[in-house]
């Protein structure tokens, strides 16, 4: 599983090691800097969970998994492989994107651009699960369904993280996500037992969705 | 200790539409086994059943003497693989497909990899989707071999190549198999190719398998017998495969049976091609 994590991490990293990286990189900085009310930090964990979907993109394209199946990897294995490569590749890139948004805070001090840690706890959870979704999608139904909930992830994505990013900001919440305003409360509360129980339930949640995906690629034929 | 590499034991799995009926078959070490058949016939299936890309229903699959699904990560560290497509990361490089490659196996050698590119005169900073079909084939070929494998497996390795593209190939297997510990399983069905190189022949129809045995066997055994219209009234049709009839005579294959003596004199014998052996099983006898 490991082996297979650092594999994919690997391949994300060849691909996007070149210029498109970079300029993946300035349009979300440019993006972050220009778009009043929405975090540079959001957009760029944004682009990362696209690459992670893109990369999988590729590789089904490729067919890499007839290859990868083929050599001494467990099925399970690969799916694991995936869902913890996804992991380490958005943890980094909210690494990175937690550097530059203070960096670029501190170079250019906009309150649009203040980052609350508030913002941090819900774009990463958010990505990680969605992220999560598509794998288990592909995995089970395959690529043609995974494209068709590629698109409505991203714009759940891209709705969940600027509805749910402006509530936690201090905005009111529509009406049809009231109901998961307690829930929410997990993301602003800064208290250590709320940041474990947070971090418990969306590793409960990736646990679950790894697990319903491996039991369905384990039965399915190449 | 077993010689064996590959053991199929009553292997079924079934389709729509297609049915792989109980096969059984097995390979020693040291042989390359041709793996033929007509297009459907069931090569690929039984091959990704094989590699555990497919779940078979019924059935026994034995790998080095291991079950090849209980024992899967150990005994694929011992096969190599190329399939008649190339299923490697098109937009990188020969050089960042082998990085990835060789994680995955604890033999991997990466001078024998060069060694096997610089034969085959590939550049290792070029991409994959830039290889034309007859590199990409000799680079899977170059991972195949990169890895001190035991059991390479071949699924239609030569299709779309040109004859001198499959020469070369066919150079390499036999070049291969001067190791006696690797067994090679090869599927094709440019059966000129399997013919020059196999020691053993598995022929599959239908998904239903017609013979496994050795190549000069069945030469001896199937001849290809033409003569005179008149002298088909005389033999039993029912033995003839393939039978052709012109206006001026008839021309088949039979399969080892005595021929009353008067008869042999007057009809031709020859041996005939594993092409042409296929193609009248293929046809079946007349009923």
């Amino acid at each position: 599983m490991w082996k297979m994590a650092m594999r994919d991490l690997r391949g994300i990293l060849n691909l996007y090691n070149n210029r498109n990286g970079l300029i993946m990189i300035v349009v979300v900085i440019f993006l972050g800097i220009t778009n009043k009310g929405n975090g540079l930090f959001s957009y760029f964990l944004l682009m990362g969970g696209i690459i992670s979907i893109a990369f999988t993109e590729m590789e089904s394209r490729d067919k890499i998994h007839i290859s990868i199946l083929s050599s001494p990897c467990k099925r399970s294995d690969y799916v694991l492989g995936k869902f913890l490569s996804t992991i380490i590749w958005i943890v980094a890139i909210t690494i990175i994107g937690l550097l530059l948004s203070n960096l670029i805070y501190m170079i250019y001090p906009v309150e649009n651009l203040k980052l609350p840690i508030s913002i941090v706890k819900g774009s990463i959870s958010y990505i990680l699960i969605f992220v999560a979704l598509y794998h288990c999608v592909y995995f089970s139904l395959g690529i043609k369904f995974a494209r068709i909930f590629y698109f409505i992830i991203f714009f759940v994505i891209m709705a969940g993280i600027l509805t749910i990013g402006e509530f936690l900001k201090g905005e009111p919440l529509p009406s049809w996500l009231s109901s998961i305003e307690r829930f929410l409360v997990l993301f602003q509360s800064n208290t250590v037992a709320s940041n474990i129980i947070l971090v418990m339930l969306v590793l409960a949640v990736l646990a679950l969705i790894a697990t319903i995906s491996v039991v369905i690629y384990e039965k399915k034929d190449f | 200790m077993s010689n064996k590499v590959l053991e199929v034991r009553n292997l079924t799995k079934e389709y729509e539409g297609f049915k792989l009926d109980n096969i059984s078959f097995s390979l020693d070490k040291g042989y390359i086994m041709g793996f033929i058949g007509e297009n459907g016939a069931g090569k690929t299936t039984t091959i990704k059943l094989i590699m555990n890309l497919l779940k078979r229903d019924e059935g026994e699959i034995k790998i080095f003497g291991k079950d090849n699904i209980e024992h899967e990560r150990e005994i694929k560290e011992r096969i190599g693989f190329v399939y008649d497509e190339c299923f490697y990361y098109e937009n990188l490089s020969i050089k960042d497909n082998e990085k990835i490659i060789s994680g995955f196996y604890k033999k991997w050698d990466s001078k024998v990899f060069d060694s096997y590119l610089k034969k085959f005169n590939l550049n290792k900073k070029q991409k994959v989707k830039e290889l034309s079909k007859g590199m990409k084939m000799k680079f899977a070929i170059a991972s195949a071999l990169s890895h001190d494998a035991e059991f390479l497996i071949l699924d239609e390795p030569a299709s779309g190549l040109d004859p001198v593209m499959r020469r070369n190939i066919l150079d390499v297997l036999q070049e291969v198999i001067q190791d006696e510990n690797v067994g090679i399983l090869v599927s094709s069905h440019i059966i000129s190719d399997l013919e020059k190189i196999s020691d053993y022949i598995t022929y599959i129809q239908r998904g239903k398998i017609i013979f496994s045995k050795a190549t000069s066997d069945l030469m001896e055994e199937y001849k290809v017998v033409k003569g005179d219209k008149s002298l088909l009234s005389k033999l039993d049709k029912k033995v003839i495969y393939g039978l052709r009839e012109t206006p001026y005579g008839f021309e088949g294959i039979i399969k080892d049976i005595h021929i009353d003596k008067s008869i042999r004199q007057k009809i031709v014998s020859e041996k005939p091609s594993l092409e042409e052996i296929m193609v009248a099983m293929n046809k079946g006898v007349r009923k």
